[in-house]
């Protein structure tokens, strides 16, 4: 089953787009996630492991989220009014937002969930120098062809591995990952600009793209991010 | 259990009045305390790099130069785990200390209570590396702090403590030990040792190099398994510090 996920906003709609918005995040990093929406007067009927709460909604979130990360467990508080930050420090959430909400802010709370759930990615398994590595999907920003190989490019390494680019791709899941020019290959996840020459990445690397696959990229992260912008404009 | 905390604020008497209350929780305690004050954000990230890190700081917001916020930002650059509490007198600041990660926000004029509580939540929340190991050795209960732990190892039914230039012998199995330090960072690479990777500088044949040199044996049945184990842990590591 993985994670549990609950969102209780103060309005349906609220809830349907939030929501939404999660599990589109969490495909798009491969993180098993099961997210259920909480209507209003109603607890948490499983164990979630983060509760994204609006205060605007009423009431207080149950006990077992006060009190920081050390649980495990993430209590993510939002509100109409700045003002309500401050006395939310009593129940010490991992983060507060302002609604509306922006996407920023937003990828900023799940990012602190990858943080906290890293072990639970979902991973690549490599052979690296003999010994096998399980890279997370979602920390893989790039990968490119080499002479005797593939460079992985992570947030915090770079990993040479003899497996061919083509090969190494076959094992990645579609949607999420991209052959975007013969020798490269992106996530698109972690693509934060289209440039005129290719697309620039969160670490700042710029990965050409092929002319005949310039229209695909492009297509292809648009609507990601589309349907990830259009999901949290609350 | 040891602690450094901060005061900064350009008030004086905001200085002396809050490390008063800091003091006296840390007495009431037994908590070690090295107290350091400041009266600007620039004279405290400046000590900051001289001194070494800080595990609390209690942070005014208006202050002439470098507000409290901007304080906050540039120390989170290059220090993540420290307990920013934003001590003011304003309470438009709330949305920003979120985006600093501070772990409390007190409004003034501050009540010792509002220190209490700061200071409780951190102490019940404190990072990996700051926890100790309670353990009793000639004659008295010492905590010793898990980042101060080599290696630990058994032999003939006692086991010997090496923490940076001296070994603590005590009469507590492996499996005891390993329960009461339950942290990512220790890894049991043989029967008979407990080893801190945060000192492991390489692998050689089938030991574990540490900084001081000592080498620490791998069983070598699970020689293959623990060094997959070792480069994952460096991994997550390294992404846990970015």
């Amino acid at each position: 089953m993985g994670l549990i996920f609950s969102v209780r906003m103060s309005t349906p709609k609220e809830n349907c787009l939030v929501s939404e918005a999660v599990r589109r995040w969490a495909e798009l990093v491969r993180i098993p996630i099961t997210v259920r929406d909480l209507v209003i007067g109603e607890e948490p009927d499983m164990d979630p492991d983060i509760l994204l709460w609006d205060l605007d909604g009423g009431g207080m979130p149950p006990d077992a989220f006060r009190g920081g990360k050390r649980s495990g467990k993430l209590l993510v508080l939002c509100a109409s009014a700045e003002g309500k930050a401050i006395g939310s420090y009593s129940m010490h959430p991992a983060d507060f937002l302002k609604k509306p909400m922006c996407l920023s802010d937003l990828r900023r709370v799940l990012e602190k969930a990858v943080a906290v759930w890293h072990d639970e990615l979902e991973r690549v398994d490599v052979l690296c120098g003999g010994f096998k590595r399980s890279v997370p999907q979602y920390d893989l920003l790039w990968a490119e062809s080499r002479q005797h190989g593939t460079l992985l490019h992570t947030h915090c390494e770079e990993i040479q591995i003899r497996e061919t680019l083509r090969d190494f791709c076959a094992r990645l899941p579609d949607g999420v990952f991209l052959r975007c020019q013969r020798s490269f290959l992106v996530n698109l996840y972690h693509v934060r600009e289209l440039t005129s020459v290719g697309v620039k990445l969160d670490d700042g690397s710029e990965i050409p793209v092929g002319r005949r696959v310039r229209e695909e990229v492009q297509s292809a992260c648009r609507e990601l991010q589309g349907v990830w912008r259009t999901a949290v404009s609350l | 259990m040891n602690l450094n905390i901060a005061v900064c604020d350009d008030l004086k008497e905001e200085r002396v009045g809050l490390s008063r209350m800091v003091r006296a929780y840390c007495q009431e305690r037994g908590i070690d305390l090295r107290l350091r004050l400041y009266s600007s954000g620039r004279e405290l990230l400046d000590s900051v790099e001289r001194s070494g890190p800080l595990n609390m700081l209690f942070l005014d917001i208006y202050m002439p130069g470098l507000s409290g916020v901007d304080t906050a930002r540039e120390l989170r650059k290059t220090d993540k785990s420290c307990a920013v509490v934003f001590v003011t007198t304003s309470t438009d600041h709330g949305l920003e200390s979120y985006e600093v990660e501070a772990s409390d926000y007190i409004v003034k004029p501050v009540r010792s209570e509002d220190v209490d509580r700061a200071m409780d939540w951190y102490i019940s929340h404190m990072p990996e590396e700051l926890r100790s190991l309670r353990v009793y050795s000639e004659g008295e209960w010492m905590d010793y702090p898990l980042s101060s732990i080599l290696y630990i190892e058994i032999l003939d039914h006692q086991s010997y403590i090496h923490i940076k230039n001296r070994t603590v012998v005590v009469r507590r199995s492996m499996s005891d030990l390993v329960s009461s330090i339950d942290s990512p960072d220790f890894m049991r690479c043989h029967r008979s040792y407990l080893v801190n990777l945060n000192y492991v500088q390489s692998i050689e044949n089938c030991d574990f190099r540490l900084t001081d040199g000592t080498l620490v044996p791998i069983r070598a049945g699970n020689l293959n398994k623990i060094r997959e184990d070792f480069i994952n842990w460096t991994y997550k590591k390294a992404w846990s510090r970015q």
